[in-house]
């Protein structure tokens, strides 16, 4: 019988491509998932890309596919040098954001990741970009933090959003800092809903934290 | 035995969800491999990217008729049906560029584009406000890119050998009657419209899309923010003036509002100035946003600006320039502009509008006085129908009706005098813009206009072609008929005349790279149908007519180069040649507002250390034409070379915990004289000579102190 099982078990396997059930779903996510927080090139996550788009189009009502999709675009803009091209990643991003938006218009993940691609295009042009976008990523993080005032990536992204911005500006290490605290406390206690829920931005946040922060250890 | 019951069973699975092994090889245009293609089975998960050799694998268990997509960033998307029986399958595509790929060609004869959102712009908003010389003034900025006149006792925009009058500028696609404010003879206007309300801005020198009409010369599109990102009170303490501002934000909504106290007497009193003010330019001024997101796409805004400015000085007289007149000038103007725009589907866009203007000068010269007022308004209605990714079609009407009342009170006339014309412009236009591949493009459209008080039409088709002749490189080709109704004054004593008219052709050849631009453009544009008269208060105001004529042919260069982290600068360089005949000439000739050569370089570097923004900006134009009673030629005596450097600084700050910006700007900072023409008597004085004075600015240098603060 134990056999039996583990062959049905191991023809499902086999068809995971077809036979795309929710055990299946998970499967796939977890390990693209897994592969995510390798990528370190633009191909990595290009292909990695590719696949979450794939997994997207085929479940509709998901938003973790989309999610994923759109980070590694945002990453690619990240790892990419030129500028037209950063852009064309990040708008191939928004499309997926647009999208995960739709399905899930209250997640306050999706809201981060919103802001997250802000910021992304803030990078390209800082003097042109810098107002106008970090106050529409502000917007979308204080969204995010209200919908779920324990979502630790609201809190590192914008106190990321002040720490780069001037302090004639109102931004730097003074305002940036408590934020980034807040995240550290946030962090720690965060418990995922489940597998596929982002995890990333912990360790940046305590990095930017001892950089910046030395004073308010 | 259990064993080999597995080993069948797993057998009978596999035969069962038989495999199929899908592969190929994806190439671009140029037969180059593509990597990262996603080359995938709709609605699956099954597919694979492809590797540096372009080559894709994978397997699948699908079976019967599916629907293969290859989808790569920048490329079209290219769907395949594919019939799954037991066999492998091996295919080869290659991938199109996408007609709004990075490198897709765009159409860019004749224009200059500042925004936020599109990629590839020459131009940004931030220059507005940012460009030494400028002062934040739109006009004035834009007076540094090629194709424009330095004209510095108008402070208007002349482009390409027209006059003032033939730029007309368009705020979220309404026509807008008064761009400048109102001032006394020889005293520069500036624009009306804060440069911080635009998130957009196209300057046109010719060649422009069939939506535009009533622009003989050029069009600057300006497009209003959408909701503004914060609430957010604003003080600001210039030299000239004070202003305060609120802007409020909510969800789906913004309001804003602002008032302004401009005096420049505090100003004048402590840098000496030439002009004899009777009372220094000053007025109280406000204006009001509202923003409403409605539905998904929908976007409801509405913008008031309204104010009272007044002036006065002692200027020379027309008859005899060593007898000084006052001239008064007291203007009212209100300006509301309501547009709305909504997307249907995926495929239809909505774009309306009405706008509404009053405008009120009111003139004395010494014991006369001549009013002016304007009551206008106009609607819109614009709809553009996204046919497929390389088609687009446009369709538009618009009326536009103009209310406009001169009155004469002179001392000499028994009575007053009041003349008015009430005129309704109806127009439509449809313009089609096909992207044939990513590396041609073509926009043709045509326009057509009726005027109820001169009872005339125009149909104005138009033109333009685009080609790329690199991967950075492009050449465009553009082509149009343009027209546009007389000027008020004439239209109040005439109403037979017909519409203006210009011809342009343009081409154009842009080189982009790494932040590099290279632009060279040469056009020629012929003028018809221009206005003529023997004399402007002609007792026979029949005898105008639409026989004037002229042409322009010119070459306009524009290098910026913004590729070096903080330093950013660009140059312009344009060399014109043009005549008319208009108005009272007696002949063709250059007008008085032509320099020949025009050359700007501006400058910018941002010092992150000090947080400080500084400004550099050289302007060199050559003589300009002026007319001379004692020259038999007419306008044959040519002004000195103009030139001008002038320097801004700005300081970003905290003032107590709010941000501030100190700024402070200079204008002609080497004190070069700058004489813009001279001024005759129109009668020769006892000995029998004309008796003439120079046309200067009020002061060698311009000064400028502002400490804008946001709470």
């Amino acid at each position: 019988m134990k056999n039996l099982i583990f062959l049905v078990l191991l023809a499902f396997t086999v068809n995971i491509g077809t036979a795309q059930d929710e055990s299946s779903y998970m499967m796939i996510m977890v390990k693209h998932k897994k592969s995510f927080k390798m990528a370190r090139t633009e191909q990595d996550f290009q292909n990695l890309a590719n696949s979450f788009e794939r997994i997207a189009n085929a479940e509709t009502d998901q938003w973790h596919p989309l999610y994923y999709a759109a980070m590694c675009y945002i990453n690619m803009s990240f790892v990419n040098e030129d500028n037209e091209q950063k852009d064309a990643y990040l708008d191939k991003a928004q499309t997926f954001v647009d999208k995960a938006l739709e399905i899930y218009p209250d997640e306050s993940e999706i809201l981060v990741l919103q802001g997250l691609l802000y910021q992304g295009r803030i990078q390209i042009d800082p003097a042109g970009r810098g107002m106008t976008y970090s106050a529409k990523a502000n917007e979308q993080l204080n969204a995010a933090k209200e919908i779920n005032p324990e979502n630790p990536r609201a809190y590192y992204l914008l106190g990321l959003n002040v720490l780069h911005t001037p302090e004639a500006f109102g931004g730097g290490p003074a305002v940036a800092c408590p934020l980034f605290k807040t995240a550290i406390d946030k962090f720690k206690n965060y418990v995922p809903e489940n597998v596929l829920s982002p995890t990333w931005g912990g360790e940046r946040n305590q990095m930017l934290f001892d950089q910046s922060c030395g004073d308010q250890n | 035995m259990k064993l080999l019951l597995s080993i069948i069973f797993l057998l009978a699975a596999k035969i069962l969800f038989a495999q199929v092994i899908i592969s190929g090889t994806i190439l671009d245009n140029n037969n180059q491999p593509l990597t990262g293609v996603n080359v995938y089975i709709q609605s699956s998960y099954d597919g694979g990217s492809t590797n540096e050799n372009g080559i894709f694998k994978f397997e699948t268990a699908l079976t019967g008729k599916q629907n293969l997509i290859v989808s790569f960033i920048g490329f079209k998307t290219i769907e395949r049906e594919i019939d799954l029986g037991g066999n492998n399958i091996t295919l080869n595509f290659t991938l199109k560029e996408s007609s709004n790929s990075l490198n897709a060609v765009v159409i860019t004869a004749g224009s200059f584009e500042a925004s936020d959102e599109k990629k590839s712009v020459i131009f940004k908003p931030l220059d507005i406000v940012t460009t030494a010389g400028g002062l934040a003034d739109i006009p004035s900025v834009i007076n540094t890119l090629p194709g424009t006149q330095t004209v510095g006792e108008e402070g208007k925009l002349f482009v390409r050998g027209g006059d003032s009058y033939e730029t007309r500028t368009f705020i979220d696609g309404m026509i807008v009657d008064e761009p400048y404010g109102s001032t006394v003879p020889d005293i520069p206007a500036r624009g009306r419209f804060s440069p911080f309300l635009f998130s957009g801005t196209m300057f046109s020198s010719g060649g422009y899309s069939a939506e535009y009409g009533q622009a003989l010369s050029s069009a600057l599109v300006l497009q209003t923010n959408d909701l503004a990102p914060e609430t957010v009170t604003s003080l600001s303490l210039m030299s000239v003036g004070l202003s305060a501002g609120h802007t409020h934000r909510w969800k789906n909504s913004s309001f804003a509002f602002s008032a302004d106290y401009l005096n420049l007497s505090p100003y004048f009193a402590l840098i000496k100035q030439d002009f004899d003010w009777e009372k220094a330019p000053g007025g109280l001024g406000g204006s009001l946003a509202y923003r409403q997101k409605t539905g998904k796409n929908g976007l409801i805004k509405v913008y008031s600006q309204f104010g009272n400015e007044t002036s006065s000085l002692y200027y020379p007289g027309y008859l005899d320039v060593s007898k000084e007149n006052q001239v008064a000038m007291n203007n009212d103007n209100v300006y509301i502009n309501a547009t709305y725009r909504d997307l249907h589907g995926e495929k239809l866009i909505s774009n309306g509008g009405v706008s509404y203007t009053y405008n009120k000068d009111n003139m004395d010269i010494s014991t006369d006085n001549i009013t002016e007022e304007m009551r206008n308004m106009q609607l819109r209605y614009n709809l553009t129908w996204l046919l497929n990714e390389e088609v687009n079609i446009k369709f538009g009407a618009d009326a536009w009706n103009r209310n406009f009342t001169q009155g004469f009170d002179f001392t000499e006339f028994d009575n007053p005098i009041s003349n008015s014309f009430d005129d309704l412009i109806s127009a439509g236009f449809t313009e089609a813009e096909v992207k044939i591949s990513s590396r041609f493009a073509a926009r043709a459209g045509v326009r057509a206009e009726y005027s109820s008080l001169l009872q005339k039409g125009s149909f104005a088709p138009r033109l333009s072609l685009a080609a790329k002749t690199g991967k950075s490189s492009q050449v465009s080709l553009a082509w149009g008929n343009f027209y546009q109704s007389p000027l008020n004054d004439y239209l109040i004593f005439n109403h037979h005349l017909g519409f203006e008219k210009a011809t342009h052709y343009i081409v154009n050849y842009q080189l982009m790279k790494n932040r590099k631009t290279f632009r060279i453009e040469a056009y020629y544009k012929d003028y018809g149908k221009l206005v003529k008269y023997d004399s402007l208060y002609n007792p026979q105001p029949a005898g105008y007519n639409n026989n004037g004529k002229g042409y322009a042919r010119g070459i306009d260069i524009f290098w910026r180069d913004d590729s070096h982290g903080n330093i950013d600068y660009w140059i312009s360089y344009s060399w014109i040649d043009t005549e008319r005949n208009y108005r009272d000439y007696p002949e063709m000739a250059t007008p008085t507002f032509v320099s020949d050569h025009n050359l700007t370089i501006v400058f910018k570097n941002y010092i992150p250390a000090i947080t400080t923004q500084l400004g550099f900006t050289y302007k060199l134009a050559s003589g300009r034409p002026y007319y001379n009673p004692e020259n038999p030629e007419f306008l044959g005596d040519r002004t000195k070379i103009y030139n001008d450097l002038s320097f801004n600084l700005s300081y970003l700050t905290n003032l107590w915990d709010h941000f501030t910006i100190v700024h402070f700007s200079m204008g002609n900072v080497l004190g070069s004289d700058h004489t813009f023409g001279y001024r005759y008597s129109l009668n020769p004085d006892s000995q029998g000579e004309y008796n003439s004075i120079a046309i200067k600015p009020g002061a060698k240098r311009f000064v400028f102190l502002g400490i804008f603060v946001s709470i």
